[in-house]
């Protein structure tokens, strides 16, 4: 891939995540609220409304932004907690080995062997409603495993260098060990998973959002948005459209920045 | 060989045993129960509920109710759905064929239209058109399964009219031949969102194994020896990049269900992905822990045998 690919591949990247966090004042109107039912309802692109307005008068372009904050919050704590969990298990495993070991990579094999978003559906209905702090520990909670396999397979690497066998040799504590000397020779491999993990939440979030199982109504995500055109796909087009390329625009840039990353990530994605 | 084959077996065995008791207990977390789900909004009496929950079995604790559980499905009783009103196992039988259908159909055309263009541009890295597709391919495994699906339910189907925009047989079946024709003309488009995303899955994985072969000792000595391109193209270099191609398989088994049960959802397609999710939203026990059952069994199956093909296509693969 060409530098300037890439360039803009980040660029993308950080204008969303600004948007994201700027969200709230950027915003033209109030994300939640339906402006006026009767003459503002379903209306198509215009310059008040650059990307239309929905069923309930409530303007695209805000929604949009809004979503951004919760769709991309959601799938960012997901993958914080996927990697914590994945670190966690692959460096134990790594670092235990033997029976603790094979019991762990046991234990991620079967995890990974069953349709995750089945898996999901599940694990959202028996919390009901998921709050977006709960459905994004549910997120995070069904994605440690391809972590867990890298990081085993980068800890046990690291393991037979020498400075790390030094500091063994030394009594250097396992935590310690694991805080110092293991994590900053894990960091690119982390910055890799975390990359296509990222790039594998979006979607997922996005999905069960659509389904009407993830971020509850009238809250934002870009999921539930698309969902809001329900029966009338054509003639509300700009319902699923805008969404989409937001959707669209910053997986594509994530797995532009992933393959980048090079084959440490690879390895990881189905 | 036959030490590596006990083993995943095993694991295959042990996955489905943890998969469907961990179902078993999660989905009675979920609150309320089948028949709070199916009578909301009605005015039952609480004692017919009770009653109903003490017939399917519901009102037992629940270490009591999988041992039952464990007890029938031995001897291949999977209990009564409580959304169809009829033996589990009949839906099932009904559903899965579809599903079958629906992904073999997927797995066939992304298969080898991903093998197919992978090689190609592996072998000509390069190129124009290479690195076109390329970016297309990433740009396909951007969409979220939803989304494709939605796009082929919003263009060739509905602004078109090419393509019915769901099911699986129009409301008047044709019969005889017609009615052949009516379940492709439906299988079209569901079939292709899922294809489309395995072509470019496939040949992404295709392509980078063919570069590393691409200047192998082996493909060299033979462009020495004057064998011609083609032959080395197809019966030396394809041939050895389809190892990496079969592990792969093994890998996306479990994501194509996952993308079916998506795509069944959407064109309304009556497999087992969308019934499971209907199950679950009914908590409909019953179902819900026959369906992962049988799907855990299918996903593990899928994946054992692409394993099979691996050890197959691969001596070095067959070491313990």
């Amino acid at each position: 891939m060409t530098r300037s690919g890439l360039r803009t591949a980040a660029l993308v990247i950080t204008a969303m995540a600004l948007a994201a966090i700027a969200a709230p004042w950027l915003a033209p109107y109030a994300p939640n609220v339906p402006l006026d039912p009767l003459t503002l309802a379903d209306l198509p692109p215009s310059w008040a409304h650059p990307f239309g307005t929905d069923v309930f008068s409530r303007d695209v372009f805000s929604r949009v932004l809004a979503g951004a904050r919760v769709s991309l919050g959601i799938a960012a704590l997901a993958v914080a907690i996927a990697l914590s969990v994945g670190t966690a298990v692959g460096a134990t495993a790594a670092l235990a080995g033997g029976f603790v070991d094979s019991v762990l990579m046991r234990l991620t094999d079967t995890a990974i062997a069953f349709p995750r978003i089945l898996l999901l559906i599940l694990l959202v209905a028996s919390v009901g409603t998921p709050s977006p702090l709960s459905f994004a520990l549910l997120i995070g909670a069904t994605g440690w495993m391809t972590t867990a396999r890298l990081v085993r397979q980068e800890t046990k690497c690291l393991l037979a260098t020498d400075h790390i066998r030094g500091a063994r040799v030394l009594g250097v504590p396992p935590g310690r060990l694991l805080r110092v000397h293991l994590l900053p020779g894990l960091a690119p491999t982390l910055v890799a998973a975390g990359t296509v993990a990222l790039a594998a939440a979006i979607p997922l979030e996005a999905a069960l959002s659509y389904l009407g199982l993830g971020v509850p109504l009238p809250h934002a995500s870009w999921g539930n948005i698309i969902a809001g055109a329900e029966g009338q796909l054509l003639r509300r087009w700009w319902v699923v459209l805008f969404p989409t390329f937001a959707i669209v625009g910053s997986v594509y840039a994530l797995n532009l920045v992933a393959e980048r990353l090079g084959p440490r990530a690879e390895r990881g994605t189905p | 060989m036959l030490r590596v084959l006990i083993a995943r077996l095993g694991q295959a065995a042990l996955v489905v045993v943890l998969v469907v008791s961990s179902c078993f207990v999660i989905i009675r977390l979920a609150p309320g129960d089948p028949f709070v789900q199916q009578f909301e909004g009605q005015d039952v009496a609480p004692e017919v509920r009770e009653r109903l929950r003490a017939a399917y079995g519901y009102d037992r604790p629940v270490p009591e109710q999988f041992v039952r559980f464990v007890g029938s499905a031995f001897r291949g009783e999977l209990g009564t759905s409580t959304m169809r009103n009829e033996d589990v196992r009949s839906v099932l039988a009904r559903t899965l064929p579809n599903t079958i259908l629906l992904m073999g159909t997927a797995l066939l055309i992304g298969l080898s239209a991903g093998v197919t263009l992978g090689a190609w541009q592996g072998w000509r890295p390069e190129s124009r058109g290479a690195r076109v597709t390329d970016r297309l391919g990433l740009l396909v495994l951007s969409v979220p399964e939803f989304v494709l699906a939605l796009l082929l339910v919003l263009v060739p189907a509905l602004a078109w009219g090419l393509f019915p925009v769901g099911g699986m047989q129009s409301v008047v079946p044709p019969s005889g031949f017609a009615a052949v024709l009516d379940r492709l003309h439906h299988l079209v488009l569901p079939a292709s969102a899922l294809a489309l995303i395995l072509t470019a899955v496939v040949a992404r994985h295709q392509r980078a194994a063919m570069r590393d072969l691409r200047d192998a000792v082996f493909v060299r000595a033979a462009r020495a020896r004057g064998v011609p391109e083609r032959r080395i193209f197809w019966r030396h270099a394809v041939r050895n990049a389809l190892v990496p191609v079969l592990t792969l398989v093994g890998v996306l088994f479990p994501a194509l269900f996952g993308g079916a049960v998506i795509v069944e959802k959407i064109f309304a397609w009556p497999g087992m992905g969308s019934t499971m999710v209907d199950a679950v939203l009914s908590r409909d026990y019953h179902l819900v822990v026959g369906g992962v059952l049988v799907s855990s069994v299918c996903v593990v199956t899928g994946t054992l045998l692409a394993d099979l093909a691996l050890l197959w296509a691969d001596p070095r693969q067959r070491r313990p």
